[in-house]
C-alpha cells in the first residue's frame, strides 16, 4: 500500500515536470520574442537586448525552464537595483505589463474558477449517477428513456450553446437568474450560489452525460452478475443487493472523474466567457490577447497542476474503493 | 459452407447499410449532418441562387438607431433568407454556409488525422505488445495531464500570423485526438492478436505485415470506423468553441463560432436574439447529427467503444 501511494505520488511529479518542460521549451523556444512587445515603438536593438535580459527571455529554453521550477520553489528576481522585482515562491513567472507575479493573478481569479468547478462537479455527480441509477433500475421504463436522451444531448451539445441558452431563456427571457458577476462566498454564500446556478447548470449538464451513461451500464453488468444474483436467491433484500452492486459502479465512476477535471476546466473557460466571470480562463483569454506569454504559460501549467493533483487523489482514492488494487 | 452463408458472408457490407437505415435515430442523425455539410460544399450555388454574397453590406436594412436588422426574425426576407448581421447588414445565410465550410472542413481534418495515427499506433500495440505497448500506454497517460482545451487555446495564441490557422487548427486537435481512440484500438488489437486464428497465420510463417493486414485490420476496421465518427461532432464543437473564444480562425473567413461570439452583445441586450438562433441551430445539428449517426454506427457494427483501462 505504501509502495502504491509512493509509486502514484512519483509519477505525478515526474508527470508535472515533464509537462512543464515541454510547455516552456514550446513556448519560450517557438514564440517571438517577448520582449519586443515590452520595448515599445521605436525599438533599438540595444534596448531591446536590455528588455530581454531584463525579462530573462534571451536564455535558453532549458535554461527558462531550470529556472521557473527553481522559482516554483524559493522564488526568481528579475533585474538589478532600483528596476529589481522579486517573483515570491511559488512563482509561476511575472507578468511585465501587469506588473505583478503570475501567482498574484492566479489566486485572484481561483475563487472564481474553483466555486464554478466545484459546483458544477457535485451536481454533474449527483445529477448523472442518480439517474443512472434510477435508470438502471427500473430498465425501460420512463426515467430510462428520458436520461438516454438526456445523455445523447449532454454528450454531443457543444458547452457554448448551452451555455447561450441557458443564458438566453434564464436571463433574459424568464428574467430567473443573473446572467454575468460574481460574488465571493464569504461575502454572501446566497448570493454566491445564486450568480453560480447558471455556469454550474451548464457545466453540469454536459459532464453529467457521461456519468448517467457509466452509472447505467455499470450498475446493470453488477446487478446481473453472479453473486448478486446468488444473495437475490439467498433471500436478501432489494437494499442489500443495492449496497454490494453500488461498489462496483465507484470504481469506474471515480476513474471517469479524475479524467474530466480537464473537462471542468475546459468547460469553465467557455462558461467564464458566456456568463463573463473572471476566472481563470478569463485570465488565459488575456494574456493570449495582450500577447503575453508568462500569464499563458503560468496559467497553462497551473491548470496542468489542478489536473494532475485531481487525478491523484482520484488515484490514492482507488485502493480505498476497491480492495483488489490495494493488495495489488 | 452452404449458398445461403456465402452469400450472407459477401453482403456483410451491404447488411450493415441496410440495417443502419433501418435505425431511426442513424438516419435523423445522417441527415442532420449531410445537409448541413452539402450545403457547406455547395455554399457558393446557394449563394448564388440566394442572390447574394457573404461580403456585401447591406445597411439600408438596419435600423440606423443602433444598427439592429429592421423586420420580423433578424430581417428574414425573400433576399435574405436568415436576415442580415446587426451593424455591418452582412447577409447571414451566406456567413453561414461558408462558415460551415471551414468549420466542417477542419474537424473532418483533425478526427481522420487523429484516428489514422490511433490505428497505426493502436494495431502496433496489439501486434507487438510488451515494452513497446508500455511506452504509449505511458505516452497516452503522459497526454492526459495536459489541460486540453486550455493548451490549446495557450499554443493558438503563438501561432505565427504568417501560419495558416486552419492547418494549425488541424494538427493541434489530432494532436490530443489520438489518444483515447488508440488505447481503445490498442486493447482490441491486443485481443484479436490472442485469437487463434492469428495463432495460425503465424505458425504458418506469415511475415508481421501480412499477420497485420490480412488477419488484424478486418476486425479492427468496424471499430476505427466507429471511433471517427465519435470523434468528429467533438471536434466540430471544438472548432467552432475556439473560434468564439476569439482564438479560432482569425481575419474575414466566415466561421459559426466566430458568429455566435459576435452574437454575445446582441443577446445580452436581447435586441437581435435571431443572430445568435439561426447559426447556433446549424451547430447544434451537425453536432447533434454526427453524434446520432455515431451511436446508431457502433450499435449496426456491434463494437464495444469503452475505454479497457
Amino acid at each position: 500500500m505504501i509502495v502504491y501511494v509512493a509509486r502514484r505520488m512519483v509519477t505525478a511529479v515526474f508527470m508535472l515536470l515533464s509537462i512543464a518542460f515541454v510547455t516552456i521549451c514550446l513556448f519560450f523556444g517557438a514564440s517571438k520574442d517577448p520582449a519586443r512587445a515590452m520595448c515599445g515603438k521605436p525599438c533599438p536593438p540595444e534596448t531591446r537586448a536590455k528588455v530581454s535580459a531584463y525579462m530573462q527571455t534571451d536564455q535558453s529554453a532549458v535554461w527558462q525552464y531550470v529556472e521557473f521550477v527553481k522559482g516554483l520553489f524559493v522564488g526568481r528576481t528579475y533585474g538589478t537595483g532600483a528596476q529589481q522585482v522579486h517573483c515570491p515562491a511559488p512563482c509561476f513567472g511575472y507578468s511585465f505589463p501587469n506588473r505583478s507575479d503570475v501567482t498574484t493573478l492566479i489566486a485572484e481569479r481561483l475563487p472564481v474558477t474553483l466555486s464554478l468547478a466545484l459546483g458544477a462537479a457535485i451536481l454533474c455527480l449527483v445529477v448523472g449517477i442518480g439517474l443512472g441509477a434510477l435508470s438502471a433500475i427500473r430498465k425501460g421504463g420512463i426515467v430510462d428513456r428520458f436520461s438516454t436522451g438526456f445523455a445523447m444531448f449532454g454528450l454531443s451539445v457543444p458547452t457554448f450553446l448551452v451555455g447561450l441558452l441557458v443564458l438566453q431563456v434564464f436571463g433574459f427571457m424568464l428574467n430567473a437568474l443573473p446572467y454575468s458577476g460574481f460574488v465571493s462566498f464569504s461575502e454572501s454564500p446566497a448570493d454566491w450560489a445564486w450568480h453560480l446556478i447558471g455556469p454550474w447548470m451548464v457545466l453540469s449538464f454536459i459532464l453529467a452525460a457521461g456519468y448517467v451513461r457509466v452509472t447505467r451500464t455499470q450498475l446493470l453488468n453488477e446487478l446481473s452478475a453472479d453473486h448478486l444474483v446468488a444473495m437475490t436467491a439467498r433471500g436478501a433484500s432489494n437494499r442489500q443487493v443495492n449496497r454490494h452492486a453500488v461498489r462496483g459502479v465507484m470504481v469506474p465512476v471515480a476513474a471517469m472523474f479524475a479524467l474530466d477535471v480537464t473537462a471542468l476546466l475546459g468547460g469553465s473557460v467557455i462558461a467564464e466567457k458566456v456568463f463573463s466571470l473572471h476566472g481563470l480562463g478569463d485570465l488565459l483569454l488575456s494574456g493570449v490577447n495582450e500577447s503575453d506569454l508568462s500569464i499563458v504559460v503560468g496559467v497553462t501549467l497551473f491548470s496542468a497542476f489542478l489536473i494532475i493533483v485531481g487525478n491523484l487523489v482520484a488515484d490514492l482514492l482507488m485502493p480505498l474503493l476497491d480492495p483488489r488494487i490495494r493488495r495489488a | 459452407m452452404s449458398v445461403a452463408e456465402i452469400q450472407r458472408a459477401e453482403s456483410r457490407g451491404t447488411s450493415a447499410l441496410r440495417r443502419f437505415l433501418r435505425k431511426r435515430s442513424g438516419v435523423a442523425g445522417l441527415v442532420m449532418l449531410v445537409v448541413p455539410l452539402l450545403a457547406g460544399l455547395c455554399a457558393p450555388l446557394l449563394v448564388w441562387i440566394e442572390g447574394q454574397d457573404p461580403s456585401t453590406l447591406h445597411t439600408e436594412l438596419l435600423d440606423p438607431d443602433g444598427g439592429r436588422p429592421l423586420g420580423v426574425l433578424g430581417g428574414v426576407s425573400a433576399d435574405h433568407w436568415f436576415g442580415v448581421v446587426p451593424v455591418t447588414g452582412v447577409d447571414l445565410f451566406a456567413q453561414i454556409v461558408y462558415g460551415i465550410r471551414s468549420s466542417l472542413f477542419i474537424a473532418f481534418g483533425a478526427s481522420i488525422l487523429s484516428i489514422v495515427v490511433a490505428a497505426v499506433l493502436g494495431t502496433a500495440v496489439g501486434y507487438f505488445g510488451g515494452w513497446f505497448a508500455a511506452v504509449v500506454g505511458r505516452l497516452i497517460d503522459f497526454m492526459f495531464g495536459f489541460p486540453g482545451l486550455m493548451f490549446v487555446i495557450a499554443i493558438m495564441a503563438i501561432v505565427p500570423p504568417e501560419m495558416p490557422r486552419g492547418l494549425v487548427l488541424v494538427l493541434v486537435l489530432a494532436f490530443f485526438g489520438w489518444t483515447v481512440p488508440a488505447r481503445i484500438i490498442g486493447a482490441q488489437a491486443g485481443a484479436v492478436n490472442a485469437r487463434a486464428f492469428v495463432e495460425a497465420a503465424r505458425a504458418t510463417g506469415a511475415p508481421p505485415w501480412q499477420i497485420i493486414r490480412r488477419e488484424m485490420l478486418p476486425h479492427l476496421f468496424g471499430l476505427v470506423v466507429v471511433l471517427f465518427a465519435m470523434s468528429l461532432p467533438g471536434n466540430v464543437s471544438v472548432v467552432a468553441g475556439l473560434s468564439f473564444l476569439g482564438v479560432g480562425l482569425r481575419g474575414d473567413v466566415p466561421d459559426l463560432g466566430k458568429l455566435l461570439s459576435d452574437s454575445l452583445p446582441w443577446i445580452y441586450s436581447g435586441a437581435d436574439v435571431w443572430y445568435m438562433l439561426f447559426p447556433g441551430a446549424v451547430v447544434f445539428l451537425i453536432v447533434f447529427g454526427a453524434t446520432l449517426a455515431g451511436d446508431a454506427l457502433r450499435d449496426v457494427l456491434d463494437v464495444r467503444t469503452e475505454d479497457a483501462s
